[in-house]
């Protein structure tokens, strides 16, 4: 099992194919919810911006492993990322980056009051698992 | 390896496309154009080389506060001049933050927004950008020069996967080139206005010159040769012994003369004044003495047409403005009024207080000047000059001078004319 992100994955981080989302609370109830993309940092770290999920976000706060199903849209290889939550970033360029798509479409579509970015969650690749690959089940 | 190979014929034919894309662009980019053309080249490049149907080009307007549309492609409704403001939307987002920026899934969004609006009743009330009905995916590209943006360029497909990233950064590549040329075309276009500019300037000097030269030509010649004539004839009656004549020319030559020094006194004071060579010094002056003094030049003037001349003070009659130039304006103004007054004519000179302002009349029993004469006294035409009742003859400047010298002294001039006569009022400062 990979641990690192590759340059084939890249496109699955531009937002094209919404990701799924899947976290477990502490007593073990999961949850899932789709989310507009995965920040793509570094070959080790994916960013999630924090707007609502509040089932989501109490989830990670209780344990931090969580998982991330991304699809590449040219390929439409299926990944799973395998995540850990590392900190959270309020500020900063990462941030910067992250809300400047968010206001975007938000002031676009008159929802600026709506759509906020609370924070840039980042997160420490752990593992990766490809599990559609070429049409087929890996 | 076979693979390897393959993968690297694969780079290598990329980036002899990129190679081949880039001097293309930079060909096109480099040719001097109008802002207009330019604009229109870009895009119809963007079209040609990376299939970009549909795309805006919008410029920074009123202090970076909202991006102007100054070229589009593509779209039904061209959408040239449409503002946006700053930090809204894709384009007014990458504006103020001087990033890129790819959106995709667009309809989702405007399905999940109109969704929101409805239930939160919120009201959309921005200024709509030509864009595609179904556009799926946007990227939207800062051109900077040296920290500044210059524009942002826009782009939108009907396909949610249109744009690459190996595209984006290719045309990120670009963008400083394409801002470059933008910024370039720009500044000559602001040249070409300024050499416009700059031209019509000089042809209305060369204009003015020119009428100076045709005003020289025509006035000056007249007292010149008629001085030539009086030395001709003073030749003459000296070489014949004919005193009494020779005695005769006295008077003639030394009206001549001052003609011809008015003249010039007229012109240069005007030459200097197109030059800005004239410094208006105001300062106290007394109307009353200055009136006086301006008679005192004309006495002999005056007697010689038989003209009464009155002068009536009301009220303190002190200005404040330039003595030379009120000297000289009253000097044209009541030389005018003795020149077209006939003999035994009257000439009224009368000053009065209106409020802050000394106004001076000189009224005069001449032959008046017509509606379409007065409309042309203040402006330098050529054979503009009318000959007085006993013939004088003048150059066409002294109104012009006066209308100019009035301005500079913050005081205005306003002519009433008939058959019976004409009043020249003249308003001055008093502080």
């Amino acid at each position: 099992m990979e641990n690192k992100i590759t340059p084939d994955m890249l496109p699955a981080f531009q937002g094209v194919i919404p990701p799924i989302l899947a976290t477990v609370s502490l007593d073990g109830m999961p949850n899932m919810t789709y989310i507009s993309h995965v920040h793509y940092i570094d070959e080790e770290h994916l960013a999630i911006s924090r707007q609502f999920f509040n089932k989501t976000w109490k989830n990670i706060e209780e344990n931090p492993n969580f998982t991330v199903a991304v699809t590449c849209p040219q390929s439409f290889t299926l990944w799973k990322i395998n995540l850990s939550y590392q900190k959270e970033a309020k500020e900063g360029e990462l941030f910067d980056e992250m809300d400047m798509i968010i206001t975007a479409i938000a002031s676009g579509q008159s929802m600026e009051n709506t759509f906020k970015l609370q924070s840039a969650v980042i997160c420490k690749v752990e593992s990766i698992q490809t599990l559609i690959l070429n049409g087929k089940i890996n | 390896m076979e693979r390897s190979i393959e993968l690297l014929e694969k780079e290598l034919k990329e980036e002899k496309r990129k190679n081949e894309l880039f001097r293309t662009v930079s060909l096109e980019l480099g040719n001097l154009s109008s802002l207009e053309v330019k604009l229109n080249n870009i895009l119809a490049l963007l079209d040609c080389n990376f299939n970009l149907k549909h795309t805006l080009l919008l410029f920074p307007a009123k202090n970076n506060t909202v991006l102007r549309v100054f070229a589009s492609r593509g779209f039904k409704d061209s959408g040239i001049g449409v503002e946006i403001p700053f930090n809204h939307g894709v384009v007014g987002v990458v504006a103020s933050k001087k990033k890129k920026l790819r959106v995709s899934r667009l309809s989702q969004y405007r399905r999940y927004a109109s969704a929101f609006v409805k239930k939160e009743k919120a009201t959309v009330g921005i200024t709509k950008l030509p864009g595609l009905v179904n556009a799926e995916s946007q990227v939207a590209l800062p051109l900077i020069v040296n920290n500044e943006l210059v524009a942002v360029l826009s782009c939108e497909s009907e396909d949610i996967m249109f744009f690459h990233q190996a595209d984006e950064d290719l045309l990120m590549t670009l963008s400083q080139q394409i801002a470059l040329s933008i910024q370039n075309s720009i500044v000559y276009e602001q040249l070409d206005e300024r050499v416009k500019l700059r031209t019509a300037d000089l042809e209305n000097l060369i204009k003015t010159k020119d009428k100076l030269f045709s005003i020289i030509g025509h006035d000056l010649r007249s007292p010149v040769t008629a001085l030539e004539g009086i030395a001709e004839l003073f030749e003459y009656y000296n070489s014949a012994g004919n005193q009494d004549k020779l005695a005769g020319l006295g008077p003639k030559i030394s009206y001549a003369a001052k003609n011809v020094n008015r003249l010039l006194d007229n012109l240069l004071n005007w030459s200097l004044s197109q030059q800005d060579g004239i410094k208006c010094a105001p300062q106290k002056i007394n109307l009353t003495s200055l009136i006086e003094e301006v008679h005192h030049v004309f006495k002999d003037f005056i007697a010689s047409k038989n003209i009464q001349f009155v002068y009536n003070e009301e009220g303190e009659a002190t200005i404040y403005a330039d003595y030379n130039m009120i000297f000289s304006v009253l000097r044209n103004v009541i030389g005018n009024s003795i020149k077209f007054t006939p003999s035994s004519g009257h000439i009224e000179v009368s000053t009065m207080d209106i409020e802050n302002k000394v106004q001076v009349i000189i009224k005069d029993t001449g032959v008046g000047i017509s509606p379409e004469k007065i409309k042309t006294l203040f402006s330098l035409q050529e054979n503009k000059s009318t000959l007085g009742t006993d013939r004088e003859r003048g150059s066409g400047l002294g109104l012009v001078l006066v209308n100019e010298f009035m301005i500079l002294n913050k005081g205005s001039i306003s002519i009433d004319s008939s058959k019976e006569g004409t009043s020249v009022q003249l308003l001055l400062p008093k502080k």
